[in-house]
């Protein structure tokens, strides 16, 4: 220990940032919504495009459907476009694993 | 503030509260921020790379394996960070810390500016791993075996950079008169 460690402390110490800084807190937050919101986009746009890739492979068998069971087959149609449409909806507030319980307790009651 | 608490508000974030992200970021951006600052030089880079730190803290809490403080498992993270950037930093630092050290910190006036602007170009001067086990140590109060978990180097090491590191910064004092 030498007279000039108090000078170096002191020096070391001079230019740290404030205990409490609500701007860094902030800027923190910032960040975290704005990974969290590429996160979700990004989630909505996969599973966007596999239910279109299965809706696009299926579609001789659902036209067969159409041709064949007419109004009925129309209806579950409109139904799986609705859920289509709905469930990445579901997938931006909720889990993937939410989602399932929620239409498994909305689909079996 | 006790490590008990520290390590609640990690258990609570793994399980996704964001108040107890906040509560660690309040408690602990002191201590990344400085250190972070040390390292690179420039302040702007700093706190940018130290609110980096924090969101892989949210997004790695499982990692945290409680065999160190939390302070220093962020440090841990932050000084990963700062290795994994080195590169593409060192190239800018000369024109950035020379506007840097035009610039006045608000708390400046507990030393004298002769000291602050020789004490930070020798700790610039230092190499990397000396200026983190010298920081760590010195400004951030870690004790020697703490900043070597940290810096993932052996305890011996550690010890040799802080003395030959404070060596130096005192040599710069002592030329100031």
């Amino acid at each position: 220990m030498t007279d000039l460690d108090p000078r170096l402390t002191a020096a070391l110490n001079a230019d740290n940032p404030p205990a409490r800084d609500a701007l860094f807190r902030v800027k923190v937050l910032e960040r975290f919504e704005q990974a969290r919101f590429r996160r979700q986009v990004a989630r909505t746009i996969a599973v966007s495009i596999v239910l279109g890739l299965v809706a696009g492979l299926n579609a001789p068998l659902i036209e067969g459907w159409f041709v064949a069971a007419g109004e009925h087959v129309r209806i579950t149609a409109f139904a799986a476009a609705a859920i289509m449409c709905v469930v990445p909806a579901l997938l931006i507030k909720s889990s993937p694993g939410t989602v399932v319980r929620g239409l498994g307790r909305w689909l079996y009651p | 503030m006790t490590d008990d608490d520290d390590v609640a508000l990690v258990t609570a974030i793994r399980n996704g509260s964001e108040l107890a992200f906040n509560r660690l970021v309040d408690r602990h951006q002191q201590a990344v921020r400085t250190f972070l600052r040390k390292l690179l030089g420039n302040d702007a880079d700093a706190d940018d790379m130290a609110q980096e730190t924090f969101l892989t803290a949210w997004t790695h809490a499982r990692s945290f394996r409680g065999d160190a403080s939390v302070r220093g498992w962020l440090c841990g993270i932050a000084w990963r960070k700062a290795k994994g950037a080195q590169r593409s930093w060192a190239q800018q630092r000369s024109r950035d810390t020379k506007y840097q050290w035009g610039q006045s910190p608000d708390n400046a006036a507990a030393a004298p500016m002769e000291d602050r602007l020789a004490v930070r170009r020798a700790l610039q001067a230092l190499p990397l791993d000396q200026r983190a086990a010298v920081t760590l140590c010195l400004v951030c109060g870690f004790s020697h075996s703490e900043a070597a978990g940290i810096l993932g180097a052996p305890l011996g090491t550690v010890k040799s950079h802080v003395l030959r590191g404070r060596e130096r910064l005192l040599k710069e004092i002592a030329g100031n008169g």
